[in-house]
Order: structure tokens, then sequence, then C-alpha cells
């Protein structure tokens, strides 16, 4: 067993070594193209790929969910910094992260490289930070969150290369709340998590689902990227989508139209669902306060709340995936004989502000700073 | 439609259907439906409130592996199925 396990590492090291190199000459060849094209080749290049595209797209039935990062249509260039580094972390990353020692010193020395290349982010950041915790802070306490910030963004990036493996090893510090799932599991109506984007969040998921609490994620299919270049959207897109797929594993997609039923037979089945109230992907949202700021609410959720009379426990991950910190907190009790718009109206904004204080205590902990507040 | 009772049924469930997704539609228009699933706007949530429907309207929880767009946009496997569950009751 160990054996054939080590031979199919070793196959699986040549096969990532082989697909890098290949990238590597497809992206030089690519990167020449793009700038020694005669216009007319560039354009027959670009109908090839939208050709090439169109039938994939059509032939998908799920429901494209209009993504508030999507922006008026603009021709792409062939390859841009962003595609790079997508190929340098799908591949020679992952190679790295066989090694974990050698993965962290990487992590180790990027982390001052990268700290310094956010300077715009963390002007960013800090604007932010002042508008939703309290101008009269003093400055140095956002510069600190900032720095804090960019820091765990760096460690989720590791983090996803060791949840890649079969083997994560993750190492959980705490765990608070524990009975209170375990109470809700024992009522057999299923059990809803909801949380926001944490850093540590994949982690959570994978280390509960290892501990014997299986965690069907719920999440958007495509990750957006504006910075994306052709080259990425066509090939590292698509990989990326694997590759978390690989890290996430028990998950359903939003743009899947049976997503709201799997979610419901998952939760009558006795399961346990993860919700991330924070991402503006749904046919219905709602404007709410949050943060100092109004926010796109998915109402989905609590629709599925008051359908599936499930329990709900709000939930919280800190750290990452080798120092990780899981709180569950209490029961949120409903009273669910409310009509939909009734119950929508008095139970998700409660909900929304226990979410906001946890990103209140934990500021550093939270994904979504820099992504847009409202849809355009 | 194999009863009239079938019939009563069915045109139940169009009426739960139309109301779920909202649909503007005349009692007409409602009666033609025959393939749930193809009437645009079924989206997931749609759904959802499809199910939350249909399960007021005839006081019977659906099993979770019958929880699917193949079964939920059949109208004649709707109406089978809830055919049975009602005779239960009488």
């Amino acid at each position: 067993m160990n054996y054939d396990l080590a031979h199919r590492d070793d196959a699986s090291l040549l096969h990532v070594a082989f697909t890098t190199f290949r990238i590597g000459v497809l992206i030089l060849t690519l990167a020449k193209l793009s700038q020694a094209q005669p216009a007319s080749v560039t354009q027959a290049l670009q109908k090839t790929m939208e050709c090439k595209s169109t039938p994939a797209q059509t032939s998908n039935h799920e429901t494209r969910i209009p993504s508030p990062y999507d922006r008026p249509y603009q021709p792409l260039p062939w390859v841009t910094v962003k595609d790079v580094l997508w190929a340098l972390y799908l591949y020679p990353g992952r190679l790295l992260s066989r090694i974990p020692t050698l993965l962290n010193l990487s992590l180790n020395i990027a982390g001052p490289v990268v700290q310094m290349l956010s300077a715009p982010r963390k002007d960013e950041l800090l604007q932010r930070f002042a508008a939703a915790l309290g101008p009269e802070k003093p400055p140095s306490v956002f510069v600190d969150i900032a720095r804090k910030y960019i820091a765990n963004d760096i460690r989720r990036v590791g983090d996803d290369l060791l949840l890649e493996r079969t083997n994560a090893n993750i190492r959980c510090i705490s765990f608070r709340g524990r009975e209170h799932l375990d109470g809700a599991l024992a009522d057999g109506k299923g059990v809803l998590l909801v949380g926001l984007h944490w850093f540590a969040e994949r982690a959570a998921m994978r280390f509960l689902t290892e501990t014997g609490y299986p965690v069907m994620s719920v999440r958007h299919q495509e990750p957006p990227d504006k910075d994306m270049g052709r080259l990425g959207r066509r090939f590292f897109q698509p990989k990326y989508i694997s590759f978390l797929h690989n890290v996430i594993r028990d998950e359903v997609f939003l743009g899947d139209r049976e997503c709201a039923l799997k979610i419901l037979g998952r939760l009558r089945c006795g399961g346990i669902v993860s919700i991330l109230l924070d991402a503006p992907f749904s046919q219905q949202l709602v404007e709410l306060p949050f943060l100092g700021q109004t926010r796109d609410i998915p109402t989905g959720a609590i629709h599925l709340i008051r359908i599936s009379g499930c329990t709900v426990l709000p939930m919280l991950a800190l750290g990452h995936a080798r120092a990780l910190k899981i709180l569950i907190e209490r029961p949120l009790t409903f009273d669910r004989s409310l009509p939909n718009e009734e119950f929508c109206q008095a139970y998700l904004p409660p909900l929304i502000d226990i979410l906001e204080s946890h990103v209140r205590k934990y500021p550093d902990q939270w994904d979504c700073w820099t992504k847009p507040w409202k849809k355009p | 439609m194999k009863s009239p009772e079938h019939a009563e049924i069915a045109n139940r469930i169009r009426s739960v259907f139309v109301q779920s997704l909202v649909l503007n539609l005349s009692p007409d228009e409602t009666a033609r439906i025959s393939d749930l699933s193809s009437v645009a706007g079924l989206d997931s949530l749609s759904l959802l409130a499809f199910v939350a429907g249909l399960e007021t309207e005839f006081s019977h929880q659906i099993e979770p592996e019958r929880l699917k767009l193949a079964f939920l946009g059949d109208l004649q496997a709707l109406t089978d199925y809830f055919a049975q569950r009602v005779r239960r009751y009488y």
C-alpha cells in the first residue's frame, strides 16, 4: 500500500515537472506572439479562441451567476503578470509543496517581498479599516492589521498547496463549541455552518471532515480574477478550478441549478453544510449595512434555513493549517412559521450582525477586505 | 392523465409552480404547462421555493433522494408521487 502511494507520488511528480516545462514553453511562445504578431494574425487567433470557447459555454446547462467583479467586455492581453504567477503557483508551487520544509522556507522568503510589493494594496486596506473599524483609532493599529492581513494571505496560499494533498496534516490548536456541533447533529435536522471568507476557512472545513464531521462547502465555481489574460483564462483557470476541487473536495457550485436542492438534500439527511454569507454571488441579494458600508448579502441561505428546519451555527476559523483555531457558537433560534419575506427581514440582519462582530474582533483574518463592496 | 384525481393534483402542482416562480400566467396558460424544467427562470432558489410550496400544499415532506431537477421538473412523476401520498391519507 505504502509502496503504491510512493510510486504514484513519483509518477505525479514527473507529470507535474513535465507539464511545468510544457507550460513554460507555451508562455514564452505566446508572449512572443502577442508582441510580434501582425494585427490580422492576432485577430485570427482571437477568433479561433472565441469559437472554441463557445460550444463549452452553450453546452453547460448551469446558470452563470453575474459576478460583481465582471467588467465590460474589452479584449484581454494574451499574457499578464498574473498568468505567470498562476503558472508558477500551479506547477513549481505544487512541486514545492511535496517538501513542506522547502515550502515554508519559500513562504518565509516570499513574505517580506510580498509585503513590500503590497504597498498600494495596504493603502486601500488602511482606508477600508478606518471606515469600518472607526477612524478614532491610531493609524499604527491599522498598519499593523494590514501587515498581518498580507501575511495571512500569503499563509493561505501555502495552506492551499498543503490541503491539496491527501495527507494535509492539519494541526488544530483550539476547537471551541464542539458540543454545539455534536448537539445539533444529534437532533438529526442537519447543520448549517454560517460564516465568512476567513483565511483559515478551507483548512477548518478539511479538519472537520477529517475528524468525523463531513462538511459540504458552497462556492463559486469560477474564481473571478480581473487581472487574468487569455492564457490564464484558457489554461490556468480550469487548472485552478480542479486544484481547488482537490483542496475543498466536498462542494456544490452556486451556478448549479440544483445547488439549493443538493444543500437541502444534505441537510435533510442530517449532514453539515457550510455557507459563507459575504460572497455576493446569488440571484437574490439584499443590501445590508456591513462594517460601516452597504454590502450585497445573498438571501438563499436564509430561505434554506426556513425551509429545511436545520440547526444554524455561526462559525469562525482563525489561524492557518499548522495552527488552526475553530470557534462554533450556540445554535440560533428562529420562528419558521413567518412568511418568507418577513422571515428574511427578521433574521438576516441579526445574523449578519453576529458575523460582523467576528470581523471587528479579528480584522486581519477576514479575506474580503479588498473585494468590491457593492455590485456595479 | 390517469384519473380525475390525477388531473386535480396536476393542476395543484402547476398552480404551486406558477406561484413559486411568480409567473404572470393566465389560468389557461397555466393549464398548458407540461414540462416544468423547461420554464425559463427556473433557477436554484425558485426550485427551493417550489419544493417549499409543494410541501405546504400537500402537507408532505419530499424525501432527500427525490430532491432532483429530473424529478421536480417532471409533472407526470410529481403527480404520481403526490397521488400516492394523498391516497394514503384517505
